[in-house]
């Protein structure tokens, strides 16, 4: 029985043996050494401990019963199975997660429940990663600068999708802010940064207009980006209505060229047509009176009431009849009664300014001006006054003053000023000559007295001048700098072609009787030698 | 009185649900019209894997509901003028009932169809939501991870200040 005991437990022993893994004989030591079967031996009571008991949770197959490198394990194969998962495609996670899931208990499931609805909130997803980059982009381009601008502050991803050229390019175009090269492919964001430097430069405030007032002193165009993107409403005809088309010529900013219906240029056309010249200064004021500063007759009020009193509807007018009995007697038609024409008469009366001026002109008479215009010398006093015909008494003194002699003296007798271009502002002389006045604006370079007295007879236009004013500069006292190479001086004044000048300027105004002046408005220093020139011309 | 045939398309969506459209309503569908027309007489449903079933219902409620607006004239001056405005409420109401989800799908299926007008009217929507809102609200109303560092969201909003007053 012992016997049969040993053998057995000798047999379950060779029997369990078999079953490990390495198949040990009772003569391994022979076979391998002892030491390594020393080893074997450890191994095997390390098996020991290889129950079910000691299995993790985590982990079939970490062992290890140590609790940090335990840990450390399953992150470094979670990281592992993350990586894997990165580089995964659409359906091999899908296919992942539906294996996972299958293996989940109860409790995973209420965890990737709850975990769902806190971390994926269907109400608040962003669009950018759902939907493909163009519609994105495409959204953003129903934005406004402003909300682009704030889009771009909230991450990386929106920066870029806000900034792309594409959305900008319009925005810029519509403003006709072009940028003057092609952006290469790697600069990014080149026509937002364009949109922006404009904005920038010209500077427009959308603040109150208050605000605008204090800043400029004037009210600048209104200009609001919200103004700017709202359509123009159309009526039902598709014409614009006249409320919407008045705000939008004032909303059209300074930048973006003239108006679409450019009134003054048309007037002027008109002018043109007419052979007036609208700015001319030498137009009559006479001139004035039946047309307009641009030659378009006026409308007259009787013409407007007879011609209203004429209109008759309907086909039983008396015009008609007119017309018809006419035709059927055989008779001319009376062309004055049936049509608004003038007669030939009347257009020639009409086209001869120049009679209807003269009427104007007896009817109208002289009027004294009622007011004196002062004109301040800005050369500081130097400027000194001079008549040289010593007709006009006095009052030449630093201030000089011009009055306005009316009509009669424009048309009949005009002034005329010659300003040389080397009067120190010789600019604001030219803008303060008054109406009625013509100057005569010459380069003191490159001029000579032949081509002065070319002009003045020219703009005299067989008239007689009742005044006429020279005002030139000086180098050395004592000289009149008419022209380049030919200065006024003691000297040269025996010289034929001033004296032929002078002579020629003299002949042109009028009789002394009649109040003829002639000036010379040149600084001089030395008062004794210009006497001397004064009383030689 | 006779009935009247339409003529019918046939959809199927991702959930292999077959929808049955009618023809004068799949006309909105703007370049898909040629291939939908070719399906007329066949038996088997065009299948579009990229629509569910609950956008392509939505869809088909849109296009009843627009089916008698006149086509917008096809000019690029019309194009060009985008703007936020002129979306009617009724489309507003129908756009967001369903959350930003179920209007991002809608964006996307409209783009696949070639709907002209649910694309616009959609992306109208989501501009408004953008629009008027300060950085840090547009990133709570889209759920957006803010991954500026603190010097890189300065220099960003130095960089944008010029829109602002």
């Amino acid at each position: 029985m012992d016997e049969l005991d040993r053998q057995q437990d000798e047999e379950r022993r060779t029997l369990k043996m078999k079953t490990s893994t390495r198949a040990l004989t009772r003569n391994d030591n022979k076979v391998i050494g002892l030491n390594t079967n020393r080893k074997r031996e450890l191994v095997k009571e390390n098996e020991k401990y290889d129950t079910l008991k000691m299995r993790t949770y985590n982990s079939t197959w970490t062992p290890v019963v140590h609790k940090p490198s335990n840990h450390q394990i399953f992150n470094e194969r979670r990281d592992l199975v993350s990586h894997w998962f990165d580089l995964w495609t659409d359906t091999q996670r899908k296919r992942f997660f539906d294996m996972v899931f299958q293996q989940c208990r109860r409790s995973q499931y209420r965890f990737i429940q709850d975990w769902f609805q806190e971390k994926v909130p269907l109400q608040h997803l962003d669009f950018t990663t759902v939907l493909p980059a163009f519609l994105s982009m495409y959204i953003f381009s129903f934005l406004e600068p402003k909300s682009l601008c704030r889009a771009a502050q909230a991450c990386w991803h929106w920066k870029f999708l806000s900034e792309q050229d594409v959305i900008w390019q319009p925005k810029c175009m519509k403003l006709g802010w072009f940028l003057r090269y092609k952006p290469p492919d790697w600069e990014f964001g080149a026509w937002k940064r364009h949109f922006g430097g404009c904005v920038k430069t010209f500077d427009y405030s959308t603040g109150s207009d208050k605000d605008i007032d204090a800043r400029y002193g004037f009210r600048t165009v209104e200009m609001n980006f919200d103004k700017q993107y709202t359509k123009v409403k159309r009526s039902k005809s598709g014409r614009l209505s006249p409320n919407s088309s008045r705000r939008n010529m004032d909303v059209r900013p300074p930048w973006q060229g003239t108006s679409m219906k450019p009134h003054d240029l048309e007037k002027s056309f008109y002018a043109f047509l007419n052979g007036v010249n609208a700015n001319d200064p030498k137009l009559p004021k006479s001139a004035l009176v039946l047309h307009n500063k641009w030659g378009i007759p006026r409308k007259r009020h009787e013409d407007a009431v007879t011609q209203s009193l004429n209109f008759e509807p309907g086909l039983q007018s008396v015009t008609r009849r007119e017309g018809h009995r006419a035709l059927t007697a055989g008779d001319e038609l009376d062309l004055k009664h049936t049509s608004q024409r003038r007669g030939l008469s009347e257009v020639m009366d009409l086209e001869n300014m120049q009679e209807k001026r003269k009427k104007e002109l007896v009817f109208t008479g002289w009027k004294p001006p009622d007011k004196v215009y002062t004109k301040q010398d800005r050369t500081g006093g130097v400027l000194d006054t001079m008549n040289a015909m010593t007709l006009y008494k006095g009052l030449m003194v630093t201030q000089h003053t011009m009055g306005v002699a009316g009509d009669l003296a424009v048309t009949d007798a005009p002034r005329v000023v010659f300003i040389s271009s080397r009067v120190p502002a010789a600019d604001l002389i030219v803008d303060a000559v008054l109406f009625g006045v013509i100057p005569i604006v010459y380069e003191y370079e490159g001029t000579t007295a032949q081509t002065l007295m070319f002009k003045l007879q020219k703009e005299l236009d067989g008239r007689r001048a009742k005044s006429i004013g020279i005002f030139t500069h000086y180098e050395q006292p004592g000289d009149i700098k008419l022209v380049e190479n030919c200065s006024v001086n003691a000297e040269t004044f025996d010289l034929a072609i001033v004296r032929e000048f002078f002579e020629d300027v003299a002949s042109h105004i009028v009789d002394e009787s009649d109040g003829g002046q002639f000036h010379i408005f040149s600084p001089m220093a030395a008062s004794g030698e210009k006497k001397n020139i004064i009383t030689l011309l | 009185m006779y009935k009247k045939i339409v003529p019918q398309i046939k959809l199927e969506t991702y959930e292999k649900e077959v929808f049955e459209i009618d023809l004068d309503i799949a006309k909105k569908f703007g370049k898909l019209v040629p291939v939908l027309q070719e399906l007329l007489n066949d038996d088997k449903p065009l299948t579009i894997k990229t629509i569910n079933s609950g956008t392509l219902k939505k869809i088909i409620t849109w296009c009843t509901y627009h089916k008698d607006d006149p086509l917008p004239p096809e000019d690029d001056d019309n194009r060009m003028k985008h703007s936020t405005e002129e979306v009617s409420s009724w489309d507003d109401k129908f756009l967001q009932e369903d959350g930003q989800a179920a209007l991002f799908d809608l964006i996307s299926a409209a783009h696949t169809l070639d709907i002209d007008g649910l694309l616009d009217v959609a992306c109208k929507v989501v501009a408004t939501m953008i629009k008027g809102k300060a950085p840090e609200e547009i990133r709570k109303v889209f759920n957006i991870k803010n991954d500026f560092t603190q010097q890189e969201e300065d220099q960003v909003r130095k960089e944008n200040d010029w829109c602002e007053d």
